[in-house]
């Protein structure tokens, strides 16, 4: 006799239990590979922002490509380009990420290194309305094509209005990110890339890429010694938009979808324009060495480009098209609000560029983190 | 021994044929694992990709910067404290669970596992509307006019890592405690009642002695547990609450510096092993692993 004596004899009972739930899983494990096949026809995988495929967008590309596109959960351009060389290939039909920062991993040292296939221009009418500034984000070697520039998007400082006023002249620069005035309602971005860039330019580095392990050192410094005004890292989007919502934070590093989606939802949230420039990309698409469904791959590119697509895109995510089919009949403030002055130098940016070392980038950045 | 002994040596053969799907099972999902973990920390990686070129650097880096051994000091200290306020958690409920009759037992039992039937991530991400800003508790306590202003250290920093950490491990302390209890002989309570012990004394003496092997069984697994930690301290461990499983991670996912975070996570499986070490030195394994 025990004590506690009761509870015996329900050893089987939680056996079978378990054994059931197993098996459960197991055949819905052994019914996985027949549902994929059935839907497998049409359907495409797709890397990218996820906005760029947001409700008002994604159904407009698969209708024009006439596919059914799956994504992937983007992180950042530094992740993707993770994916592009990781081992096992890549495994999405197609990526896109930020040109100037993916070119030197995307396209190798030299022709012959490129991680991702040619893509055949002749299955892209669209590509002829790229507009003028767009179209340095063409990856060509050799006469072949290996990037396709879709639109442009620019990463800033967003802030909640009900705490940080649009005259602050705080919001005028990345001071906004870094400096003691909102200490403890600033949210960082946990990607190496960004983070340093923004802190580079900041500090007055015309060229931040090109940053020295010396610089990069003061840097780091410079951050450690402002992470006491951080409230916490976020690394996905949507942690940092909830963030943003639910006013643990009142400041974060930000793409544009996070303010459009944002603002679409109600929130007193905007973004700010630094002296300093915004980070600004091409974001390009390619079409990994491994992908499975080219002809969709290229059919969604050409989508991207299209008429429709192009017209929707920044009322949709924020973005900039690539097409000149975007800029047409737009109002001066609607131009402003989506920051189109990128196009004629009258918003002040700076590109996403690929560092010299960045390896040693994120090195710097761990040490930040871990500070 | 007496027992082995007197199977037939033929039968004792195919007995030991058993032995081998478990083996196989070790040898694909932990050892090969830990072999390929233990090779690729001497890799090369770059945001270029991994290559097998051997090299130590990994291994210079994390020497290099004493960052690594601080964050690694902090994960241990974190694991420590978690593994002490889950004890103190579980070790009532364990008690009061195994002090129940009849279906009682069984509801609470259930009530137990109830939070634990939704996923890890899940009943992480829970506290963030109860500690935040404008969560649970900060409304509360505006409301019963106990603050004027939201309490910003709720949530973001190293007590919101024990707190998340303490809620989803409490299970893998309560139940090897309540196995333990739930095997001590009643008579030995009766007995020292009987010799005079009252009730406290009884417990210290008799009753928590008896259930040590529980106790070390939930005290490791917590403490493996809580050295593992990832999202936790990256949902709730703002930029003071990271733990060195923060530190892997993004070698793997962010940064593709697959070789660094193999490097990493070695001496993570090192450390550990280790303190497992000193603390087999004490206690036997069995004791540890099947509550004795």
């Amino acid at each position: 006799m025990t004590i506690f004596d009761e509870g015996r004899g329900r050893e089987m009972d939680r056996r079978s239990f378990m054994s059931g739930t197993l098996a459960g899983a197991a055949a819905l494990g052994g019914l996985g590979p027949f549902a994929g096949a059935v839907a497998q026809s049409t359907e495409m995988t797709a890397l990218m922002v996820n906005a760029m495929l947001g409700p008002t967008l994604k159904p407009i590309v698969e209708e024009e490509a006439k596919v059914t596109i799956k994504e992937g959960a983007f992180l950042s351009g530094t992740d993707t380009v993770s994916r592009l060389t990781a081992p096992g290939g890549a495994r999405y039909d197609l990526m896109n990420s930020s040109f100037a920062f993916s070119h030197p991993v995307v396209m190798g040292p030299k022709a012959g290194a490129e991680r991702v296939q040619p893509i055949d221009v002749s299955l892209i009418p669209n590509m002829k309305y790229i507009n003028e500034p767009s179209k340095e984000g063409i990856g060509e070697r050799d006469g072949k094509v290996y990037m396709i520039p879709h639109s442009w998007g620019f990463d800033s400082i967003l802030y909640n209005r009900d705490v940080v006023p649009d005259n602050d002249p705080y919001t005028q620069s990345w001071s906004l990110l870094f400096e003691d005035k909102y200490a403890g309602k600033i949210g960082w971005w946990d990607v190496a890339h960004q983070m340093l860039m923004a802190a580079g330019l900041y500090l007055g580095h015309a060229e931040p890429e090109k940053m020295d392990r010396n610089q990069l050192g003061e840097v780091a410094k410079f951050l450690i010694s402002k992470k006491k005004n951080v409230r916490t890292f976020y690394t996905t989007f949507a942690q940092g938009s909830n963030l943003l919502a639910s006013g643990e934070i009142a400041v974060g590093y930000g793409i544009v979808p996070m303010r459009v989606e944002l603002k679409k939802r109600g929130f007193n949230i905007t973004g700010a324009w630094p002296k300093e420039g915004v980070l600004s990309l091409i974001s390009a698409s390619y079409i990994p060495k491994d992908s499975k469904n080219v002809s969709a791959a290229h059919a969604v590119i050409n989508a991207m480009l299209g008429e429709r697509y192009a017209k929707a895109l920044s009322d949709g995510c924020g973005y900039l098209s690539a097409s000149k089919f975007a800029q047409e009949n737009l109002t001066d403030a609607y131009k402003k609000e989506y920051g189109y002055g990128i196009f004629d130098g009258s918003v002040k940016h700076y590109q996403l560029k690929f560092p010299t070392n960045m390896n040693m980038w994120i090195e710097t950045w761990s040490r930040v983190k871990s500070a | 021994m007496a027992a082995v002994s007197s199977v037939p040596p033929r039968r004792r053969d195919l007995r030991a044929l058993l032995v081998i799907p478990g083996a196989l099972w070790l040898l694909a999902f932990a050892v090969a694992p830990l072999a390929i973990l233990f090779a690729m920390s001497f890799w090369t990686s770059s945001i270029f990709g991994t290559t097998t070129d051997l090299t130590l650097d990994n291994y210079r880096v994390i020497a290099d910067d004493p960052i690594y051994f601080q964050v690694l000091l902090q994960t241990l200290r974190i694991a420590l404290t978690v593994t002490a306020l889950s004890l103190l958690v579980g070790y009532p409920m364990a008690y009061f669970l195994a002090s129940l009759r009849g279906p009682k037992r069984g509801v609470f039992l259930v009530l137990l596992f109830l939070p634990f039937w939704s996923s890890y991530v899940v009943r992480t991400f829970v506290w963030l509307p109860m500690l935040g800003r404008n969560g649970l508790v900060n409304a509360v306590l505006l409301q019963l006019g106990i603050i004027s202003e939201p309490l910003d250290w709720l949530l973001y920093n190293e007590g919101a890592t024990h707190i998340g950490l303490v809620y989803v491990y409490t299970l893998f302390m309560t139940l090897p405690l309540y196995l333990s209890l739930d095997r001590i002989d009643r008579n030995l309570i009766d007995a020292a009642a009987d010799l005079g012990a009252g009730p406290f004394r009884a417990f210290f003496r008799v009753v928590f002695p008896l259930s040590m092997p529980g106790v070390l069984s939930g005290c490791v697994m917590v403490f493996l547990l809580a050295c593992g930690a990832y999202v936790t301290p990256q949902l709730l461990g703002g930029t003071s609450g990271m733990m060195f499983g923060n530190v892997i991670a993004p070698q793997y996912t962010v940064t593709n510096n697959w070789a660094l975070g193999a490097a990493l996570s070695v001496i993570l499986v090192i450390v550990v092993f280790l303190c497992l070490v000193i603390f087999g030195r004490r206690v036997r394994l069995n004791d540890i692993f099947i509550g004795g």
